[in-house]
């Protein structure tokens, strides 16, 4: 339970690291301190759960497959997180708050919501799998 | 002959007592003319009111800081396929949603510095220092 918080850490800042870099380079404009630590939390609950589930279901706690379904679970709240910016705080059109990303046409809608899409979940799998091997389970 | 000395100096009189009415009757339409001038100063008083624009492109103010006076008017233009707003810090503007090509207007009657962002896209931010 220990470890698994720290691992949970190690996520949480592994995937809001990765992610301020990407905005800094490759967006505009640049995130708000708020969304990073809302992705902060949101990947510290998302990977608490994953390897807390993990621990207990011994058989699936090398499967990539855990992490990749909690990956894409935490991308896809982010995006619910956008569209809920949208809908109540700014009464903006869906769709609107995203940033551009830079070489994706953002009216291309399939690319452009793809992209967000499967880079918060791939800096949620690097953060688990560093989370991992930072901290290893003991051999039973 | 005695007639005539008498009816000289009343027709004399007569025709100075028309000749100025007919100046004065000449002389009315300049003073009209010269209202009707100022009247029309007033009316163009509005198009040499400052303005200002503020362009919103590529998710940037531009200018970002704009120096003005109390009562000029403060246009912001989208020029982003996005949509953008305008939110003052103490909440003393907010816009509704501008879509691409559409404008806001305001005019500051309170000397001051504003600071606002964009409430869609919060990282965009400017400020107006009303003087």
């Amino acid at each position: 339970m220990h470890k698994n918080f720290f691992r949970a850490l190690i996520v949480g800042f592994t995937t809001v690291f990765i992610d301020f870099w990407f905005h800094f380079f490759l967006t505009k404009p640049m995130e708000t301190f708020t969304y990073f630590v809302i992705k902060f939390l949101l990947a510290f609950f998302i990977a608490t759960g994953l390897f807390d589930l993990n621990s207990f279901i011994k058989k699936h706690y090398k499967s990539i497959g855990t992490i990749i379904i909690a990956a894409l679970i935490f991308s896809t709240l982010m995006s619910t997180y956008y569209r809920a910016w949208e809908l109540f705080e700014a009464y903006a059109p869906l769709g609107s708050r995203a940033p551009n990303i830079y070489g994706i046409d953002r009216t291309n809608l399939l690319l452009f919501s793809g992209a967000w899409w499967i880079g918060h979940a791939s800096f949620f799998v690097i953060g688990a799998f560093l989370a991992k091997r930072l901290i290893k389970e003991k051999k039973s | 002959m005695k007639s005539l000395i008498i009816k000289a100096p009343v027709l004399l009189f007569g025709l100075i007592i028309i000749s100025g009415c007919a100046n004065s009757q000449s002389t009315q339409p300049q003073e009209e003319q010269t209202s009707s001038t100022q009247e029309s100063t007033t009316t163009t008083q509005p198009t040499t009111e400052q303005s200002s624009i503020i362009e919103i492109s590529d998710f940037e103010f531009s200018p970002s800081t704009l120096e003005t006076t109390i009562g000029t008017s403060i246009t912001w233009t989208n020029k982003d396929s996005v949509p953008h707003n305008i939110v003052t810090s103490d909440e003393l503007i907010k816009s509704p949603t501008m879509n691409q090509r559409e404008s806001f207007s305001f005019t500051f009657d309170t000397a001051g510095t504003y600071s606002y962002i964009c409430g869609i896209h919060p990282s965009m931010k400017g400020e107006i220092i009303v003087k």
